[in-house]
């Protein structure tokens, strides 16, 4: 068997940082590359990192001459805000990244998206499949550059045969770690809600998400699939799991102060686009469990006590930022060990060699 | 309560007959006896009464939100028997022994039903409750069932026939013909199913797009069961073998003139049937006659309506000249009639026959209903019998 090279975009961001370690794992993938337009704060066992950015002009080359097959597409900055630089990085970006792969011997390029694509409102279905038209014109940046994403893509994947592309859309991720919008808006003490609306939400392990991004770049699959875990919940209840209180705030009031507050930098707080509290946009997740052949672990209700139950406890937990070990500062200090211990041993026996002369004498 | 009077035998002292039972306080009891007893409704010693039909049922408690008609009625069965009890043991003249073991009893009874609401609230409250995917919430349906059962046997007094036509399990589709400005007509066929069907089985009622943009209703109506009606969730239910009901007519339905009732509007584009047709589900078709006539729809505000962007402003004898009280429907009496299914499970058709098909069925469904609506206008003497 051929063995794997893999290009992981966005190897200093969050995600990047989780599946770079799963990967390293596998025996089967030869190379890894990862790439970010900043350095990671993490070491890695043997990732070769280059801090470029995916308008790099010789990014094709690079994926030529490490023979890349697959590229695992990770690097999205969310923002609240309506920054050119940031539609730069992801919308261009991941265009610049798809030429590349397409100049390249790349088969497959695996993105990372969101079912907030499909937009929530009232005229969707309470299932979304896969093929259901996205959403035309969002307010919010997150959305709107994921759209604009995978509009591309759409079109890209029409047009080119290679690469193939295969489209993880993640249903809200939530989980102990990871910063998602979801979990900015459902950890303050008193959530926002929209009056009288209490849509329909799924939810996403964070564990889940890093096993399907590893499924799809290990089993060569392609197309477009929503992951998400078992069942739906209405978001009163997850916010009731978690003892969050809701303040029903009546829709027009919270759109007027998404329209004040994007204009400063108080947007962070309010990730959801209020659309999303009123409407539902769960996925449809048949393909996923019959053509991507990929179950998670969690269900939606699991995932909501697993956060909250980790909420609970972060309180009480040491505050450890920047103080991991190194993988392979750890490796090296055995290694180290083992070689002082064999240069005693050996210096032992000499010893003892010497002593026996001594005696015989 | 206005309910209480209106329903049950409460106490009308204007009658002549009175019960032939004294009262805990030990005076004559005033209350009208129960036909063919010389004992009221509550002093009837044992005597089988009928809920929900009969003429002294617990139906008099309908404001009040008892979780469990069966349960209610045991539980006051149980208060009766232990009033007889202590009332033979004790001679009537010692009214102040009976009275406190009444009282004690009843407080007890209050204090259970009481701990049974706030234990709902308190699993609201906690997160610690259960609906289904389409936001169905079978404890909430079972905690306003009384309310329901108010509407369905005392108010509109829901005559159902073609029960048999409903299969006990699988997929089917049911259409029904829409009217009465507020459509109740989607809880009463639900209703009809849910209580009178041998095994009873929840009904997804298909709801107008505009009622899923309305706070709160739109909660209330997916809590109940009900879903929207689009093509891709009608094909879902049906793939799930749910038994989902449609009304082709949509808002020109509800929004008819009183003029026009009981003409069938056009029944959509057929989308109903190209589901049916997908999912292979058989269609029954359901006619309701009463429901057009609860809300007589004399005039269309159509200015203001188009003002206020809503299909309609309804004018009707009570609407709005009085308020918000004339949104209370007429009590009519309602007929519900299930026909037996119409079977396209195994039907052989060639893409391009599609569209004939569908219109071809459309118009089948639509004549099945009209001619059922026409064949129970011919019997009917008045709205209200």
């Amino acid at each position: 068997m051929k063995k794997r090279s893999v290009l992981v975009t966005g190897a200093a961001h969050y995600w990047g940082g989780r599946l770079i370690p799963l990967l390293e794992e596998d025996p089967d993938i030869d190379t890894l590359i990862g790439l970010d337009y900043r350095k990671p704060d993490q070491p890695f066992k043997r990732l070769e990192f280059f801090q470029i950015e995916p308008h790099h002009p010789l990014l094709a080359e690079l994926l030529t001459v490490a023979g890349v097959d697959t590229v695992c597409h990770l690097l999205f900055e969310e923002a609240y805000s309506h920054a050119e630089e940031i539609f730069d990085l992801n919308v261009m970006g991941f265009m610049d990244l798809l030429a590349a792969a397409a100049a390249g011997e790349t088969r497959r390029v695996v993105l990372m998206s969101d079912t907030k694509v499909y937009g929530a409102s009232s005229s969707n279905p309470n299932f979304l499949d896969e093929s259901t038209e996205l959403a035309e014109r969002s307010t919010h940046p997150y959305v709107s550059d994921r759209v604009e994403i995978e509009k591309f893509a759409d079109r890209f994947s029409r047009q080119n045969e290679s690469p193939r592309l295969a489209i993880l859309r993640f249903a809200n991720i939530l989980g102990p770690q990871a910063d998602t919008p979801m979990r900015r808006f459902l950890t303050p003490p008193v959530v926002p809600t929209a009056f009288g609306f209490d849509p329909m939400f799924q939810l996403t392990h964070e564990d889940d998400v890093l096993a399907a991004l590893v499924h799809a770049i290990k089993n060569e699959v392609e197309g477009v699939y929503n992951v998400a875990g078992a069942g739906v919940m209405p978001l009163s209840q997850i916010m009731r799991i978690g003892d969050r209180t809701p303040l029903p705030v009546g829709s027009p009031a919270i759109r007027f102060g998404n329209f004040l507050f994007q204009k400063t930098s108080f947007p962070d707080s309010l990730p959801l686009a209020p659309e999303y509290l009123k409407f539902p946009h769960v996925g449809e997740t048949v393909r996923m469990r019959e053509d991507l052949q990929f179950v998670p672990v969690r269900s939606t209700r699991e995932t909501a006590l697993d956060f909250y139950e980790h909420m609970r406890l972060a309180r009480y937990l040491p505050k450890r930022s920047g103080m991991e070990s190194d993988p392979v500062a750890s490796e090296h200090l055995e290694d180290y060990i083992q070689t002082r211990r064999r240069d005693a041993g050996l210096l032992f026996e000499l010893m003892e060699e010497i002593k026996g002369h001594g005696q015989e004498e | 309560m206005a309910k209480r009077n209106k329903v049950g035998d409460s106490p009308e002292a204007s009658s002549a007959v009175t019960c032939a039972a004294n009262n805990a306080t030990g005076t004559r009891c005033r209350n009208r006896p129960a036909a063919g007893s010389p004992f009221c409704w509550l002093h009837a010693p044992q005597g089988p009464r009928a809920w929900p039909g009969g003429s002294a049922g617990i139906g008099g408690l309908g404001g009040m939100a008892f979780s469990d008609p069966e349960q209610v009625e045991r539980l006051l069965r149980q208060i009766l028997d232990e009033l007889v009890s202590i009332r033979i043991a004790q001679a009537p003249s010692e009214p102040l022994a009976d009275e406190k073991a009444l009282r004690a009893l009843m407080m007890e009874k209050v204090l259970d039903f009481l701990q049974d609401k706030m234990e709902f609230i308190r699993r609201r409250v906690d997160g610690e409750y259960e609906v289904d995917e389409w936001g169905r919430d079978e404890e909430f349906i079972r905690e306003i069932r009384p309310l329901v059962q108010f509407f369905y046997y005392k108010y509109w007094r829901v005559s159902v026939s073609g029960l048999e036509n409903i299969p006990s399990e699988g997929r089917a589709l049911m259409v029904a013909n829409h009217s009465g400005v507020i459509p109740w007509d989607a809880l009463m066929i639900t209703t009809a199913v849910a209580e009178e069907h041998p095994r009873p089985r929840p009904v997804r009622g298909l709801h107008l797009t505009m009622a899923s943009e309305i706070p709160v209703l739109n909660l209330l109506m997916a809590r109940m069961g009900m879903v929207q009606a689009l093509p891709e969730n009608a094909a879902r239910l049906l793939a799930h073998d749910e038994l989902a009901l449609v009304f082709p007519e949509g808002v020109k339905g509800i929004g008819k003139l009183y003029s026009e009732r009981y003409q069938l509007a056009r029944f959509g584009r057929g989308g109903f049937v190209r589901v049916a047709l997908q999912t292979k589900s058989p269609i029954i078709p359901v006619s309701v006659v009463g429901a057009e006539e609860i809300h007589p729809h004399l005039h269309n505000l159509e200015t203001l309506a188009s003002l206020l962007k809503v299909p309609y402003v309804p004018m009707t004898p009570t609407f709005p000249a009085l308020g918000p009280l004339g949104l209370i429907p007429l009590p009519t009496k309602w007929y519900i009639h299930f026909d037996r299914p119409i079977e396209i499970q195994n039907m052989n058709y060639r893409p391009s026959e599609e569209p004939l098909l569908v219109s071809k069925l459309t118009n089948q469904v639509r004549d099945v209903i009209q001619k059922n609506i026409w064949e129970r206008l011919k019997k009917r003497k008045s709205v209200f019998r």
